[in-house]
């Protein structure tokens, strides 16, 4: 590619979210749906406001709470400043300079705005506007939504207005559809496609007709029957129409294309759950993002659940605890010694007893997530790029401060540095309600020490 | 009328709310009454089989344990069956198939996919053995997709019956009426205690009131975190106090007490871990009232509560623990349900 290829990070010293964050000028939230793509999008969008970027988050379908909060309850596909003011209000500062915008997308005023733009004339713009199958058809193709986000991504970052854009891609059930979309849709558009549906395909007998121009023929025919001649009536206009956009449409997507591999701009961010399936299914979409030479930042794990042992750190790795995790024996040990610490008191053993049963709970849960997510953080590291977690918190982030508040896990050295003495120190573990969840380090001692406990 | 006297039971939701696990502990139950029941999980990898500890579904009915079967409807799959059934000469509905102007018109035709799915759940729920005319199933289960295209797919045989003509137009309309008979169809709607799918499964209740016209069965609330203490304890395990109390002065008992607690669990690190732990595991269990409540409010019916299952991974276990709670909401089986009674 060009020589903004040779400018990528190198694999020796880890790039941090941070630092890409400040750099570059597109980030791309992307992974499975239902991982909270949409949260994190607008946490980094929030973050980079607060170091001064004029940050923009582009979003798809943001809970109705988290879009009051940003201020773009209605559609509309215009971007919208957060008012400054309100998020001052809230005690989330921004430094001089950042500024935080928001915008929903809106699938059918993007198309329609290409329309208007690559249209040979406004008659025609007009025509293929009213066409009642361009009406059904606009967000229900296929990729639709997903070349719509690429393309007001393309738009936003041309502009100039915004040092950041944060997309938040549309919720396909496998990350790798979002880029496999746009593809789709101009290949479906493809001028030597299109030429099928438009040709007469009534011909009496065939004659002179190539092989697979029969054939087609014969398709036509057979859905002609089964779908009735006013269904491919009308879709056989919609192409007519159709196809003098082709060529616009194809370039276009070429560009968003071309902006997509550029390191020096781009970074995808991968965001996962810690759950089995989607941690397999964000390891295959970072190798395939990799084979198209698309630029990975990093992945965040989100809702991990907090591991409440922590690390060595807490000095909690062969406590009594610990050691009731794995032995019957221990087990009755660490019964006995909280009866006799607090004798004359029931209700609290009853109450001490549930909270080691529960932290046991909790605990199996923990392991599972470091066990999913241990490969994929290895890949990452492996390859100086950066991983962090966010913990499952015990309510849902949807307001400023909320947001403002994910910038710990996403950003701060703290919380989820690669490595492993620093890691030790982590005296902000007695802030937060939950876990510091503190390493990240796949080296598996620390929590190996406990390791004994039945994940099954 | 229970939901199992239902031919097809649909479930939907948003996207990981449980919608899968749900589906399969339905089955379990309605094969515990005596039932015989197909699973079908749609345009998606197989996830069945690992639930059921068994090997993973194709497109092909398969045996999970006895009284239960599975199929994975892969739509390119249900396609090719589609067209053998429509089109007599063999030969051709191959070329069509691979032709590339069937596979933009596939693309292209808003909600074909959709519709030649249902169309296959159709043929499914009606399929009869071969003698005596009895169906072969008595309940298909449908873990349909997410909420968005849950909706979709229940609502594409009435758009399909809206815009096309000729035989399709027949076909449509045979399966909207299906889905529309309240003594075949039930849908049932999946949520967690979390705000997106709380509101998705209210905008769900009322599509399918509004829109769809399925008779609708009951509201799963899934993964909801019972409480761990009773109000004393809870109230026991704050009375300890902060940690690094003064040694001494009138607060100097509890701390005293606090201390001979923290060395019995291992120091004050461990206590407060402990406490913390509870204290996380309390306010999500409030979330799971606050959200119970709230929805109860907004959807008029029956309420099922799933207790969340603390298990590392996804497994027969897990199906267990979820069936054995969907049983205590719907109670007892009876110990031959009517259908297979019926010769």
């Amino acid at each position: 590619m060009t020589s903004s290829a040779a400018r990528a990070p190198s694999a020796a010293g880890a790039e941090t979210l941070e630092a890409v964050l400040r750099t570059r000028g597109v980030l791309v939230c992307a992974g499975p749906g239902g991982v909270g793509k949409t949260t994190v999008s607008a946490a980094l969008a929030l973050a980079a406001a607060r170091r001064g970027r004029r940050a923009c988050v582009c979003t798809i379908d943001p809970a109705k709470r988290l879009a009051n909060s940003l201020g773009i309850e209605e559609l509309g596909g215009v971007e919208k400043e957060v008012d400054p003011g309100r998020l001052r209000a809230t005690g989330v500062g921004l430094a001089p300079g950042g500024s935080l915008h928001a915008l929903m997308l809106d699938t059918k005023g993007t198309f329609d705005y290409l329309v208007n733009r690559y249209a040979a004339s406004p008659d025609v713009a007009r025509r293929i506007l009213e066409n009642h199958f361009y009406r059904k058809i606009t967000g229900q193709v296929a990729g639709s939504q997903e070349y719509a986000a690429s393309e007001k991504l393309y738009e936003l970052h041309g502009s100039g207005r915004y040092d950041l854009i944060v997309l938040d891609t549309p919720p396909t059930k496998h990350a790798i559809d979002f880029l496999k979309a746009p593809k789709r849709l101009t290949d479906f558009l493809d001028g030597s496609v299109l030429q099928w549906f438009v040709m007469p395909y009534f011909k009496a007998g065939g004659f002179g007709l190539g092989i697979a121009q029969r054939m087609a023929q014969k398709v036509l025919e057979w859905l002609d029957e089964l779908f009735g001649l006013q269904f491919l009536k009308e879709l056989n206009e919609f192409f007519q129409v159709f196809q003098s956009l082709y060529g616009g449409f194809k370039e276009r997507a070429e560009k968003v294309s071309e902006l997509m591999r550029r390191r020096d701009i781009v970074a995808f961010v991968l965001v996962t759950s810690p759950a089995r399936d989607t941690v397999a299914e964000t390891v295959y979409f970072e190798q395939e993002l990799r084979t198209l030479g698309l630029p990975v930042g990093g992945a965040v794990a989100n809702r991990v659940h907090p591991d409440f042992l922590g690390e060595g750190g807490l000095g909690l790795g062969d406590g009594p605890l610990a050691r009731a995790a794995v032995s019957e024996g221990a087990l009755v040990d660490l019964q006995t010694s909280i009866a006799r610490a607090v004798p004359d008191d029931a209700v609290l053993q009853s109450a001490l007893l549930k909270s080691v049963e529960n932290f046991y709970d909790f605990e199996i849960l923990a392991r599972a997530d470091r066990e999913h997510l241990a490969d994929l953080e290895a890949r990452l590291r492996a390859s100086g790029r950066f991983f962090r977690e966010i913990p499952a918190f015990e309510r849902d982030v949807y307001d400023i401060p909320g947001l403002a508040r994910l910038e710990r896990w996403l950003l701060e050295d703290g919380a989820s540095s690669p490595s492993t003495t620093s890691s030790a120190s982590t005296s902000a573990s007695t802030s937060a309600s939950t876990s510091t969840s503190t390493s990240t380090s796949t080296k598996g001692d620390g929590r190996g020490a406990a390791g004994g406990v039945a994940t099954a | 009328m229970s939901i199992f006297d239902h031919r097809l039971i649909i479930n939907s939701g948003k996207g990981g709310t449980g919608k899968t696990t749900i589906s399969a502990a339905l089955a379990v139950i309605a094969a515990a009454r005596g039932l015989r029941v197909l699973l079908v999980e749609l345009d998606t990898r197989d996830r069945f089989g690992p639930l059921f500890g068994v090997a993973p579904v194709g497109y092909e009915v398969r045996d999970l344990r006895p009284g239960i079967q599975a199929i994975n409807l892969d739509p390119h799959l249900v396609m090719v069956d589609f067209f053998k059934t429509h089109v007599k000469v063999k030969r051709i509905y191959k070329q069509i198939v691979e032709s590339r102007i069937w596979q933009y018109f596939y693309e292209a035709a808003p909600g074909l996919k959709e519709l030649i799915l249902m169309g296959k759940i159709w043929r499914l729920v009606g399929e009869r053995s071969f003698f005596g005319g009895r169906p072969t199933y008595d309940c298909v289960i449908v873990d349909a997709p997410a909420t968005g295209h849950g909706f979709s797919l229940l609502n594409v045989p009435q758009a399909a019956y809206e815009t096309l003509f000729g035989p399709m137009k027949k076909n449509a309309e045979k399966i909207r009426d299906m889905v529309r008979d309240p003594k075949t169809t039930v849908l049932n709607i999946v949520t967690l205690p979390e705000e997106m799918p709380v509101n998705e499964a209210v905008e769900l209740h009322r599509q399918a009131r509004d829109t769809l016209k399925v008779a609708q069965g009951v509201l799963f609330m899934n993964a909801i975190y019972p409480p761990l203490l009773d109000p004393a304890e809870a109230k026991a395990l704050e009375g300890l106090g902060p940690a690094g109390g003064p040694a001494s002065g009138p607060s100097a008992d509890g701390n005293e007490r606090r201390a001979r607690v923290a060395a019995a669990v291992g120091g004050e690190p461990a206590l407060e871990a402990l406490v913390r732990c509870a204290r996380s595991r309390e306010e999500r269990a409030a979330m799971g009232e606050r959200y119970s409540a709230r929805i109860r409010e907004e959807v008029p019916l029956p309420f099922v509560p799933v207790p969340f299952v603390f298990d590392a991974d996804f497994d027969v276990g897990t199906l267990t623990a979820v069936a054995r709670s969907l049983e205590r909401a719907f109670g007892v089986p009876a110990p031959h349900a009517k259908r297979t009674a019926a010769p």
